[in-house]
């Protein structure tokens, strides 16, 4: 159910810059929920198509901040692992894996709070926390939008 | 942009340097004790610091006239992470119940109108 609504993000994404703006985001997003609300229209409980709706937002927002950040790429990978794929391709790149040596306890809960901040430096995490931040607030401002026309829709009929 | 003096007091990898809660250096400060090697200089410093604190919402900058601490920042960017978490576990939960009770094709359309004239 899931994957093919992944597979459609994936395969338009295209240089980070043209498809980071609020249309592109908002259409994206509106393909997954449509793909989410046909997979399983009466038999799924609410929790469960939330979950999903979760899933597909990260997903979207992810997909449109493009493969050049580390954190994109981070969450992409999270969200790909759950659906449990058999094969597994050789990776190219190594990733460091050593746990970086928390002594701030600010640090530590950034790195944990931003997806992928693990591994990274402290100046690459600090700009990688400004993007998500970015990203994520208009994530929120765009699902806004949709709950408020979507009630507003409701509240007529 | 002047730098305030670092006191070092033990041996290289173990001393415990200390700062101004001023803003720059004292992420300076935060930055080599995490242990990374790369020089990085004072003005990009600058500049994280400026890029996060306009990315908080306007409420958390009226708050903090001015310059913020580092850690001040930091917490803030947390919490600020840690709301819009929960914002987005909040709307999906209120548009999974929008969706069970509306099933026809006209309401998409009145939302993609929507979110195109906004």
């Amino acid at each position: 159910m899931y994957r093919r609504s992944f597979k459609d993000t994936k395969s338009s994404l295209g240089s980070p810059n043209p498809n980071f703006s609020k249309p592109m985001v908002a259409l994206r997003f509106l393909r997954a929920l449509s793909l989410v609300r046909c997979s399983g229209p009466g038999a799924r409980s609410p929790s469960y198509r939330a979950r999903g709706i979760r899933r597909a937002a990260y997903a979207c927002m992810a997909a449109s901040a493009g493969p050049r950040r580390a954190w994109s790429r981070a969450l992409l990978r999270k969200i790909r692992r759950r659906p449990g794929r058999g094969l597994r391709r050789p990776r190219a790149v190594i990733r460091r894996r050593r746990p970086v040596g928390g002594g701030d306890p600010l640090e530590v809960a950034l790195r944990r709070l931003v997806p992928g901040g693990g591994c990274m430096e402290y100046c690459r995490l600090l700009e990688e926390a400004a993007d998500y931040v970015k990203c994520l607030a208009m994530q929120v401002r765009l699902m806004q939008t949709i709950v408020d026309s979507a009630s507003h829709v409701n509240s007529i009929d | 942009m002047e730098v305030f003096p670092l006191r070092r007091s033990h041996s290289f990898y173990s001393s415990t340097l200390t700062a101004e809660t001023g803003s720059a250096t004292e992420l300076l400060v935060r930055y080599i004790m995490s242990g990374r090697g790369r020089r990085i200089t004072d003005e990009e410093i600058n500049e994280l610091i400026s890029k996060l604190q306009a990315l908080l919402p306007a409420e958390s900058r009226r708050r903090n006239a001015g310059r913020m601490s580092a850690s001040k920042l930091l917490k803030e960017t947390c919490s600020y992470i840690k709301s819009l978490h929960r914002e987005v576990d909040d709307l999906s939960d209120r548009l999974a119940g929008l969706m069970t009770t509306m099933d026809s094709n006209s309401p998409q359309a009145e939302i993609i109108r929507g979110l195109l004239r906004s």
